[in-house]
């Protein structure tokens, strides 16, 4: 595998979780992440997949919708779910969470053809329920709804 | 006198095999289109023809109905040991889990496994209070309780086991556990961290 360029912990990283992996309280009514959000899926080759926002520029809601946008892009449907959620946490505060657990994480730039911001946490595993959920409520606590992010739809041109 | 040829019809056209489609009237006389059904060896005569597809192979739509069909079917078999109430809002969340519009096409739909496992350890422990819901990748379903800072999370696993995590704020610091369980030990191994406080209603 070829080295990639490790991120700096003053940049964010976000993670996209779709709506079935947050938790629904016995109300039907959808509430934050669960640690589902965060075990490895099978598109998670290599390590955790996430997006890095300062790619897009420095931080601020511009930059949030642009590094969710590219994963849209990266994605199969090119459609995320409304209820979906981007989980958001320091890049810094990331290493030092999965440090605490005797995981020297690296999160590395891993630009793909459809998400140039695509990163990866790689030296992750997820057979620990407590890190997954340290994870889900510590270290990615911020987190902004798609339906509150004001996509914009994807342009004419870009629909296949 | 010369023997009458034996007419032996083609495999194809054995009507015992195939049979036309036929239109019974009903009692409005509405013709009902009944499907033509196949004999065949190891399927039940009155088997449908149309044979069911692998789930993985079917629409989402139909993916996601046939889950939460298994499931309530699944349910409605053991309803009376299952409270009314607790049995409509887990219909509720499971349907909220597999809400078609929001979808994400690289999940997995509910584990008819996982789900009994929860079911039966709501039955065997006489578990009153409700848990969160959510879905884990490998379609397992992963159950919240929640007394004010100490959390209970169950991931239900097949075969009757449980892995769950314990967080709790004490005196001395955060403090928090692990393991996996049969289902019939989860009262007794969650008891030094008060079950009872994410079990039984007060």
């Amino acid at each position: 595998m070829p080295a990639r360029r490790a991120l700096p912990d003053s940049h964010h990283i976000v993670r996209y979780i779709p709506p079935s992996k947050r938790f629904v309280d016995p109300n039907g009514e959808r509430q934050g992440p669960s640690l589902a959000g965060f075990e490895l899926r099978d598109d998670d080759r290599g390590g955790l997949s996430v997006t890095e926002i300062e790619y897009f520029g420095p931080m601020s809601d511009a930059a949030r919708q642009a590094a969710a946008i590219a994963f849209r892009e990266s994605l199969d449907s090119k459609k995320l779910s409304a209820n979906g959620i981007f989980a958001r946490s320091r890049i810094g505060t990331v290493k030092a969470a999965a440090l605490n657990y005797g995981k020297q994480v690296r999160i590395v730039h891993d630009p793909k053809p459809k998400n140039l911001g695509h990163a990866q946490i790689r030296r992750f595993t997820d057979e620990d329920l407590d890190l997954l959920e340290h994870f889900a409520h510590e270290v990615f606590q911020e987190y902004e709804v798609v339906a509150d992010m004001r996509l914009p739809p994807r342009p004419p041109s870009a629909v296949n | 006198m010369q023997a009458l040829p034996i007419f032996e019809p083609s495999e194809v056209t054995k009507p015992e095999r195939v049979q036309a489609l036929r239109f019974e009237k009903t009692s409005d006389s509405v013709p009902v289109l009944e499907f033509p059904r196949v004999r065949k060896e190891g399927f039940s005569p009155w088997q449908n023809y149309f044979i069911d597809q692998p789930l993985k192979d079917r629409s989402v739509e139909e993916q996601l109905f046939a889950a939460l069909a298994d499931a309530k079917i699944w349910t409605s078999k053991i309803a009376m040991h299952l409270d009314p109430d607790t049995r409509k809002r887990l219909f509720s969340q499971l349907d909220v889990l597999h809400d078609a519009e929001e979808w994400d096409a690289r999940d997995k739909v509910v584990n008819l496994e996982s789900y009994k496992s929860l079911v039966r350890a709501i039955i065997h422990h006489s578990i009153d209070c409700r848990p969160s819901l959510a879905l884990m990748p490998s379609g397992n379903l992963l159950a919240q309780w929640k007394d004010n800072q100490a959390i209970l999370t169950v991931e239900f696993l097949t075969g009757n086991r449980a892995r769950w995590l314990v967080q709790n704020h004490t005196a001395d610091g955060p403090e928090r556990v692990s393991g996996t369980s049969p289902l019939e030990r989860l009262r007794i191994v969650l008891a030094p961290y008060s079950a009872e406080r994410w079990f039984d209603a007060r």
